[in-house]
């Protein structure tokens, strides 16, 4: 008995030792043991100390000597790993689930103070913040919100009018059930839930010429549109463990889908227009609007500091923030952090500004020209359709106005707070999201910068759970990109509510929690690992802390 | 001395909301999808023999069908939300130009119209209420049956058979398929409609396993929530914006003429909802009085003083804006008025 305590003891003094630099930068590593591993030569450069990695651990054990993070297999991801190389410089110190007077604390504020609704039902997604009201603009967003809702008829002079030529959905809220996320179809000419977008790319991701980037099916009479439909196909995936959990189980055990993932493909139907042979075609799915103002508020500096986090360690997460993209109202470049592959950097041009437009075709002040490209103009020459009245600018069919309110709408729509967080198996599950290293691309928190657009918006702490960048999802989860921006987790537990849906990710591949976290390739397969490897109650205690978010 | 009444018991609002499913959703949805039958048969016979008769029928049937719909506006949470029966049955505006071509298609012979043709390759925009109500009527009257051609009397029957449809689903949705009857089954089973659980019992189990309200208090705050919703729309849109903008076009249901019988029916769906039909005294009301008498009495006098401004509007709304333009104030500001009651009584009950 005192001998197996005497070993115990100097195991760990020899792993203290590895940990805390043994190794001084300049010396030559240590030999590689023939079945004890290596200890990275980057961390002896580096003067840091690190404890063995088995070989085994390596894509190529050959090229040891040069082995980065990149190289070890994710199965060979622990938890100890994380602690340093994915939540390096992550406050992991859980905020306050009390408040003074006994009332909830900081923890369920989501939205921040200004921006958070203690609201839980199916209208979760759809109040306004309470700087809107405190603001005196609900009236405005009241109005506003009509333009979301409303369905956009093809007569120019009818109210909504201008739809058309060419469109994807007459209204906003066709693609954004409860204000939340679209769900799953086989159908893509379903019209309501159904928040596809779809596009028609080249292999680099490019988009074919001649198309229009969100591809429009419909079209008003005599017009024609880019393609009669999409082709939605479903097919069954199979892991390399065959769908199992290392402790034999299926995933989604006991639920109707046991051991099935599934994922789509998609295909044109009847273009207008030539395709190149290796044309492709990818579905995208809306991610949601409540909160955006919110996230329009953080700071381009703070971004790029979380970026610079993620690329200070070697480790498994590397986020791509966006390009500086000019924009016209500040009269400068901004840090483009919108839609699955950050395109859009502030709100006042994002995904629900310039949607309005490219999904109906309504033209406005700053989007005088009609959504659509030079060949699908002369396509319609060729045929004998006259299009003069789209060659220039239109005379606009929104009015300033209402655009306003419709962006005071948008901008103050409230992320509802969370619930919950103070049962024990949703501590135990916040626990584990952090240990598992979830926490590092799922940003829990922020602090939003001087906002002018809504200054009320500004200085608040909210907690949307994304990094605002972009990661390599690996090729399982190839579309035009195989990067997309992390989407942001608040009020994602309330999707069953106020959708009656809970699909996810990209393309809603998805159908609830489970199957999301399953889908985390390339990036984040280190911690789709570490998830598999969990006990069953634990895995159900992360996707309770989850829900309650 | 004031005496604070203790927070109501799950159980007593489990009560509430079973009699609000039962009594007050169900029974308005039963009666819609009955009268859905009805104005089906009628447009069916329509088509077959287009005279006046048979229009004055079927537009009937249209009037009875959109009055249980508009009383059920108070509670378009759940599935006429998410099963997006709501944009399928009241899109509005509707795309005149847009139909009429479809019209002009149809008499061509490059369209043949039926319903399977109406719920699988048209939008929102051509099928529903307000499809029918074009077709049906012009100007706030009936048109004259000799002026409605082939083409629109097959696409009004098969509007009619797909709203038909449209409400048994709702129905269905709330009540449980299981529970439907027999003739209404068959009818989701041709249009290869499914349903799947049953909301009402979802509310009324709210905090129970099973259903997603994870407290009795958060349906509670759902049914609150619907009824000032449908008003605020009331104040913010039905009323408030051929108000703001003196446009006939802005009147919903301008083409029957019926847009203040829609907002009265509105109100009506609210007191239907906070005073319940048919509640043996558990209803919202209920719950709110026995709590602060003062808030229930400030609901209900708001519901009476809203029906009785909207009543004194001179209908038809579109055209008689002008007229009305006091009237339409009044009429928005009691809806206000009953929007922020509603939400003090909401204080009350809902923690």
């Amino acid at each position: 008995m005192l001998e197996f305590n005497k070993i115990h003891i100097l195991l760990y003094v020899f792993i203290l030792l590895a940990v805390s630099g043994c190794c001084k930068k300049g010396e030559t590593p240590n030999p590689p043991l023939k079945d004890g591993g290596f200890i990275p030569v980057s961390a002896v450069n580096a003067g840091k100390g690190h404890v063995r990695v088995p070989f085994a651990a390596l894509k190529n054990p050959k090229k040891w000597q040069k082995a980065t993070f990149g190289d070890i297999k994710p199965e060979y991801v622990k938890t100890s790993c994380v602690a340093c190389h994915v939540n390096n410089g992550i406050d992991l110190s859980a905020p306050a689930l009390r408040g003074k007077d006994d009332k909830k604390g900081e923890a369920y504020y989501l939205g921040g103070k200004a921006g958070t609704v203690f609201v839980s039902n199916s209208k979760a997604f759809e109040q306004p913040s309470p700087a809107v009201v405190e603001a005196g603009l609900t009236s405005r967003f009241k109005q506003g919100e009509l333009f979301f809702e409303g369905n956009f008829v093809s007569d120019k002079n009818s109210p909504f009018g201008g739809l058309g030529p060419t469109y994807m959905k007459t209204s906003c809220i066709a693609c954004h059930p409860g204000y939340g996320r679209a769900r799953r179809t086989e159908d893509f000419s379903e019209e309501y839930g159904n928040g596809y977008i779809a596009t028609v790319h080249n292999p680099d991701g490019s988009i074919v010429e001649g198309y229009t980037a969100m591809l429009q099916t419909k079209s008003v009479k005599p017009y024609l549109p880019y393609a009669r439909g999409v082709k939605i196909s479903w097919h069954q995936f199979k892991d390399k463990y065959g769908n199992r959990y290392p402790d034999g189980s299926f995933y989604n055990d006991g639920k109707k889908t046991e051991g099935s993932l599934i994922y789509p493909t998609a295909d044109i139907v009847e273009p207008l227009l030539p395709l190149p042979k290796n044309y492709k075609v990818s579905i995208e799915a809306t991610i949601g609007i409540y909160g955006t103002g919110l996230l329009d508020a953080i700071a381009d500096e703070s971004i790029l500091e979380e970026h610079a986090r993620q690329h200070s360690v070697a480790g498994p997460v590397k986020g791509e923030h966006g390009k500086w993209i000019y924009e016209p109202a500040e009269g400068k470049k901004r840090l483009g952090k919108f839609a699955w592959h950050c395109l859009r950097a502030t709100l006042d041009n994002g995904p629900g500004s310039n949607g309005l437009y490219n999904t109906t075709n309504v033209a406005r002040r700053d989007r005088p020209h009609l959504y659509g490209t030079p060949e699908w103009v002369e396509k319609h020459k060729s045929l004998g359709i006259e299009v003069a009245a789209f060659e220039g600018e239109q005379s606009p069919e929104l009015s300033d106005e209402d655009y306003e309110n419709f962006m005071i709408w948008h901008r103050g729509l409230a992320v509802p707070a969370a619930r919950n967080l103070d049962r024990p198996d949703v501590q135990k599950g916040r626990e584990i999201f952090f240990r598992i290293g979830c926490a590092s691309c799922h940003k829990p928190e922020w602090k939003t910068g001087f906002y002018k657009p809504f200054p009320a918006y500004s200085n608040q702490v909210i907690r949307p759970y994304t990094d605002m960048l972009m990661h390599d999802m690996g090729p399982e989860n190839e579309g035009r990109f195989r990067t997309y921006r992390t989407p942001p987790l608040w009020g994602r537990g309330l999707m069953h509510k106020t959708a009656g849906h809970t699909d996810m990710f990209h393309d809603l591949r998805a159908r609830d929690f489970e199957e999301a976290i399953l889908w985390h390739f390339g990036e984040a397969e280190f911690a789709r690992e570490l998830f598999r490897h969990l006990k069953k109650n634990e895995r159900e205690k992360l996707i309770k802390f989850l829900k309650a978010l | 001395m004031v005496f604070l009444a203790a927070a109501a018991s799950a159980a007593e609002l489990n009560l509430v909301l079973e009699n609000f499913a039962q009594n007050t959703v169900l029974a308005t949805y039963s009666k819609m999808s009955d009268s859905a039958a009805k104005f089906n048969e009628a447009a069916e016979r329509l088509a077959k023999n287009p005279t006046d008769e048979n229009l004055a029928e079927a537009s009937k049937a249209w009037l009875q069908t959109r009055e249980f719909w508009e009383q059920g506006e108070s509670f378009l949470f759940g599935p006429a939300a998410f099963a997006s029966l709501d944009p399928h049955l009241d899109s509005w505006p509707l795309d005149k130009a847009q139909l009429d071509a479809l019209v002009k298609s149809i008499n061509e012979g490059d369209v043949k119209i039926d319903a399977a043709y109406v719920r699988g390759g048209l939008g929102a925009a051509f099928r529903g209420f307000h499809a029918a109500e074009y077709l049906m009527f012009r100007e706030g009257k009936i048109r004259p049956a000799k002026d409605i051609s082939a083409g629109e009397l097959s696409y009004l029957a098969a509007v009619a058979r797909v709203i038909e449809e449209d409400c048994i689903a709702l129905e269905a949705w709330w009540r449980g398929s299981e529970n439907m009857d027999k003739k209404k089954i068959s009818v989701l089973e041709e249009a290869e409609i499914e349903t799947s659980g049953s909301y009402a019992k979802e509310m009324a189990n709210a905090g129970k396993k099973g259903s997603r309200y994870e407290s009795a208090n958060e349906a509670i705050g759902e049914i609150f929530d619907g009824c000032i919703d449908i008003v605020d729309e009331l104040a913010d849109s039905k009323l408030g914006t051929p108000a703001k903008t003196g446009n006939p076009d802005e009147c919903e249901s301008r083409y029957s003429g019926t847009s203040i019988v829609d907002m009265r029916n509105n109100i009506i769906s609210v007191r239907n909802a906070y005073a319940g039909l048919d509640s043996a005294g558990q209803s919202l009301s209920s719950l709110v009085s026995q709590r602060s008498k003062e808030a229930d009495e400030g609901v209900k006098k708001a519901i009476e003083k809203a029906l009785k401004d909207i009543d004194a509007l001179k209908a038809p709304l579109f055209k008689n804006l002008e007229s009305n333009k006091e009237g339409l104030k009044t009429a928005i500001e009691s809806c206000r008025s009953l929007s922020d009651k509603l939400g003090k009584a909401r204080e009350v009950v809902v923690e």
